[in-house]
């Protein structure tokens, strides 16, 4: 009884939330949605964003937050500095392999 | 980040029915293209900036400025590829975007954010959502704290109502439904151009009891 139920394990498959403002939330919508591919094999469910409860609040102190930084030379800086450390570090290990 | 990652990616690519040889092309293409728009970072404001003459005593000079927030629906196809050639010229301008992963194939999307969160990119520069497409469009479209819109998409329907919509609220409409991002002509300054404002000074310069401008 015991070895079949090893056999049968069951996958725990993770649930992806979104990406908001360097954070991870759940929707607020509540609702999940699982994509299929050519095979009809699932993957975890993905979170499914709806408009009208939608993230769109929760974007809301990140718009005029980015929209602010967005005008400013020196924070568009930052980020291309980000970027550029981003992209070294995948020349390095791509010269390495 | 991207590159430690590149097993994870690979695998995830051939579970949304990629081959393997194409899913290590797609990883290795899109390194590629951060470390290609990374580099016009600081370039692109140079080759798009002018002095212009100008006939009064003027300094006159234009320089391209960030459009402010994109909110981006993502190919569907080129899940992850496609995805990184929307999101890095969009930042590598200085933007910040919203992006809509693709619906059918979000798996990559959502292990990219993960590789965004720990690669020092300030929180809120991309946030990525799930969901699905013509659901999410019109809220996308009128929202009125974004600048542009970008659709990769050839529904015409959608298309239609992204343009009216955004007729309304002033908002860039940026349609990248003919580029094929595997190929050269997937990345080129342009992409930064697409969300930039070019902003012109005139800078006053001495010119006292009609004496000639100088310095």
């Amino acid at each position: 009884m015991a070895k079949t139920l090893i056999e049968k394990r069951l996958e725990i498959l993770k649930t992806y939330k979104i990406y908001i403002g360097g954070k991870f939330p759940r929707t607020e919508s509540g609702r999940y949605y699982v994509a299929t591919n050519a095979k009809k094999k699932t993957w975890p469910m993905f979170a499914w964003v709806r408009g009208k409860i939608s993230e769109m609040p929760l974007l809301r102190p990140v718009v005029p937050l980015v929209a602010g930084v967005a005008g400013l030379h020196s924070t568009a800086d930052k980020f291309c500095t980000a970027l550029l450390k981003c992209s070294k570090a995948a020349k390095r290990s791509l010269l390495m392999s | 980040m991207l590159e430690g990652r590149k097993a994870q990616f690979v695998d995830e690519l051939m579970k949304q029915d990629s081959t393997k040889a194409q899913a290590e092309k797609e990883v290795n293409l899109c390194i590629e293209r951060f470390i290609y728009y990374s580099g016009w970072c600081d370039k692109f404001q140079q080759l798009y900036s002018s002095v212009n003459p100008v006939a009064s005593s003027h300094f006159n000079f234009s320089v391209p400025e960030p459009t402010g927030v994109v909110a981006a629906i993502a190919p569907q196809q080129d899940a992850l590829l496609g995805l990184v050639s929307v999101i890095a010229p969009i930042i590598a301008g200085g933007n910040t975007c919203i992006v809509l992963a693709s619906s059918t194939k979000p798996l990559c999307a959502v292990t990219f954010a993960e590789v965004l969160n720990s690669s020092d990119l300030p929180g809120g520069v991309v946030n990525i959502l799930t969901g699905k497409v013509a659901e999410l469009v019109p809220y996308f479209a009128d929202h009125m704290d974004v600048n542009a819109t970008v659709f990769c998409e050839s529904d015409s329907a959608i298309q239609k109502m992204i343009k009216e919509k955004s007729a309304l609220n002033v908002k860039r409409v940026v349609l990248y439904d003919k580029i094929k991002w595997a190929d050269a002509t997937g990345q080129s300054p342009y992409f930064i151009m697409d969300f930039q404002e070019i902003k012109t000074t005139w800078h006053p310069i001495e010119n006292i009891g009609g004496a000639k401008a100088g310095y």
